[in-house]
């Protein structure tokens, strides 16, 4: 692997900073998380699909096309803490707080031996719309958990042969029944493994059935339990596959004028092909004087997303370079995901980036990483790299959260909000 | 590698289970009334209230009425949105709304219009479907509808007065040849 650093450097291998990085990522995501006593943006259809579906089986503002598992987690939560913010968003705060210890522990299967796991972890924790959305209670949170949890048990088994096939065949079934958007990265995923167990082992048929099992009959049932209150309401399979059908029929025929009341908001957060191109800030304000506010922006951060084209072409290069299909598999997957939202025929809405974000950090941090060895500069490259991180991230934190501010340290950023509506 | 030998074959016999579960869970879930009986209401309100008291679940509904479900002036049927309260709440998870032949293109010009369409309807050989967030609703002219709800008792609504003669005839030979079977008919009397 890499040329290592000194077995004592504090950016490889280091569980203690890890762990300091990753208490910080709970203490953004929790710390007046639970304040804001009213619906924060989609929470006032998320909140209520949950109580549908967990009181009747059904779900409620057109959320009926979406997998089910992130309404039950929420009505769960609302059983265990009771119909207020803590019930709303506790699990969010959770799936958020652990994702950045999965994309560490990623990492390290990736590229151990090697900064990144650090970078890509720091990154996604300080990562200003990760931090708002684990505040809230939006899918892309618990989806793109479940994915990551997926896959650091699907690495487990092809790196180190450890029996983790049978979790994360469970895990990808939770992927699958929280929202589509790994529909593609998840059979490339699998694709990767089958080729990292025929280079490691061989392939025989007691690991292709170890596969067909594990991966492909446990997924699926794991994602029908999801459905039980869909089941309970009476219907079959063969109903679920036509409720599918008409599922994707109807996402087709949405534009945006089925967002009309939302259009400027909405829309603000830029098209696809622009989340990892152009700079974007958008969101709400309560404005409580001339000088003080409280508010909600979401972004695309800016200074780090926008890294993320040219580090999947030195990450892919390097990869290539080294004929290595580990290298390769967290571009793969971005571009797998990418794709996939790219080619949708519906609208697309900024918070839909969020699942791509971890790919996306994992390739920055793997080619900020490859280029502090290229310039044997790699302890200051990453102390800077972090410290840039966690500024950027602390500097944000306030009115991604909610906090009361002063308006004038964050004058900059609201000026170049695309929309700043009022809540 | 003994691990191994248990754990797959146990996953693939509970992956097995739920898949026979996905076809067996739904229909042991529909709640039926014991007595198959006819009511006579004189509000969408008593259809509402009698389903739910009814302990009804996860049924299929076939209306035979001019309005579905939109609000209408007074003495009208139905003066709420039964149907869409009662998908809501699990009563009915499937629905056909039959209406007379002459009244069609009305039915199509009024489901377009109506603001709650989220998509348009999606069209199908005999009419269309309308769908809702709860479940399908078939909107189908009489002439066109044939009865295919295999062995399942359906939850049925009748408004008399739209219907001529022949039509109602018509009906009446669903019921009678067994094509259309109910636990629950509901005639839809005059209308408070």
């Amino acid at each position: 692997m890499n040329r290592e650093l000194p077995s004592a450097s504090v950016f490889i291998n280091s569980w203690k900073l890890a762990l300091i990085i990753l208490v910080l990522a709970a203490v953004l995501r929790l710390w007046g998380a639970f304040d804001l006593n009213e619906y924060i943006e989609d929470e006032t259809l998320h909140v209520s699909y949950a109580k549908s579906l967990g009181t009747y089986g059904t779900t409620a503002n057109w959320g009926w096309h979406h997998p089910q598992l992130s309404g039950l987690i929420v009505y769960g939560t609302i059983r265990l803490f009771g119909d207020n913010p803590v019930g709303w968003r506790s699990s969010n705060v959770f799936f958020g707080t652990a994702s950045v210890a999965l994309i560490f522990l990623i990492g390290r299967l990736l590229y151990p031996g090697s900064g990144a796991p650090i970078l890509a972890m720091s990154l996604l924790a300080f990562d200003p719309d990760h931090i708002y959305l684990s505040r809230t209670t939006f899918v892309e949170i618990p989806v793109t958990f479940f994915f990551l949890l997926y896959l650091y048990l699907l690495l487990e088994y092809t790196e180190n042969r450890k029996a983790t096939l049978p979790l994360a065949g469970i895990a990808m079934g939770l992927t699958m029944g929280t929202k589509a958007y790994y529909a593609l990265a998840l059979p490339m995923s699998v694709l990767y493994a089958l080729l990292r167990v025929r280079q490691d082992r061989g392939l025989d048929r007691r690991v292709i059935i170890d596969f067909v099992v594990a991966l492909l009959m446990l997924p699926f049932a794991v994602y029908f339990l999801c459905y039980w209150k869909w089941f309970g309401r009476g219907y079959t399979l063969f109903d679920f596959i036509r409720m599918k059908m008409d599922a994707v029929w109807a996402l087709q025929q949405l534009t945006m004028d089925n967002f009309a009341h939302h259009r400027e908001f909405l829309a603000a957060g830029g098209k696809p092909w622009e989340w990892f191109i152009k700079p974007a800030f958008w969101g709400h304000q309560r404005l409580f004087s001339k000088e003080t506010g409280i508010f909600l922006i979401q972004c695309n951060n800016p200074p780090f997303r926008l890294l993320t084209l040219p580090s999947l072409l030195v990450a892919s290069a390097y990869a290539f370079k080294r004929r290595a299909a580990r290298e390769l598999l967290a571009p793969a997957l971005f571009v797998g995901c990418y794709l996939l939202m790219m080619l949708a025929r519906r609208p697309i809405f900024g918070y839909s980036a969020l699942p791509l974000v971890p790919f996306a950090y994992l390739a920055i941090a793997r080619s900020v990483a490859v280029l502090a060895e290229k310039m044997k500069k790699e302890t200051a490259v990453y102390a800077c790299f972090l410290l840039a991180v966690f500024v950027w991230g602390a500097y944000m934190f306030p009115i991604v959260s909610a906090r009361l501010v002063p308006l004038a340290p964050f004058r900059p950023i609201l000026s170049m909000a695309r929309f700043l509506g009022n809540f | 590698m003994p691990f191994r030998n248990k754990t797959i074959p146990a996953i693939a016999l509970f992956s097995l289970a739920v898949f026979i579960w996905t076809f067996a869970y739904g229909p042991a879930r529909r709640e039926f009334i014991s007595q198959d009986k006819t009511v006579t209401v004189h509000s969408a309100r008593d259809i509402e209230e009698l389903w739910r008291s009814s302990g009804v679940h996860g049924r299929v509904a076939v209306v035979f009425a001019r309005h579905l479900s939109r609000p209408f002036p007074a003495n009208t049927f139905p003066e709420m949105d039964y149907l869409d309260a009662a998908m809501n709440h699990g009563i009915v998870r499937e629905a056909y709304y039959i209406v007379p032949d002459r009244m069609w293109t009305q039915v199509i010009a009024e489901s377009i219009e109506n603001p709650s369409i989220i998509v348009q309807p999606k069209l199908t050989d005999t009419g269309y479907i309308l769908l809702h967030e709860d479940g399908r609703i078939y909107v189908i002219p009489l002439s066109k509808y044939i009865p295919d709800l295999g062995q399942e008792k359906a939850l049925v609504v009748i408004e008399p007065a739209i219907w001529s003669s022949e039509e109602q005839s018509r009906i009446d030979g669903f019921v009678k040849s067994g094509q259309l079977t109910s636990d629950l008919t509901v005639i839809v009397g005059d209308v408070k």
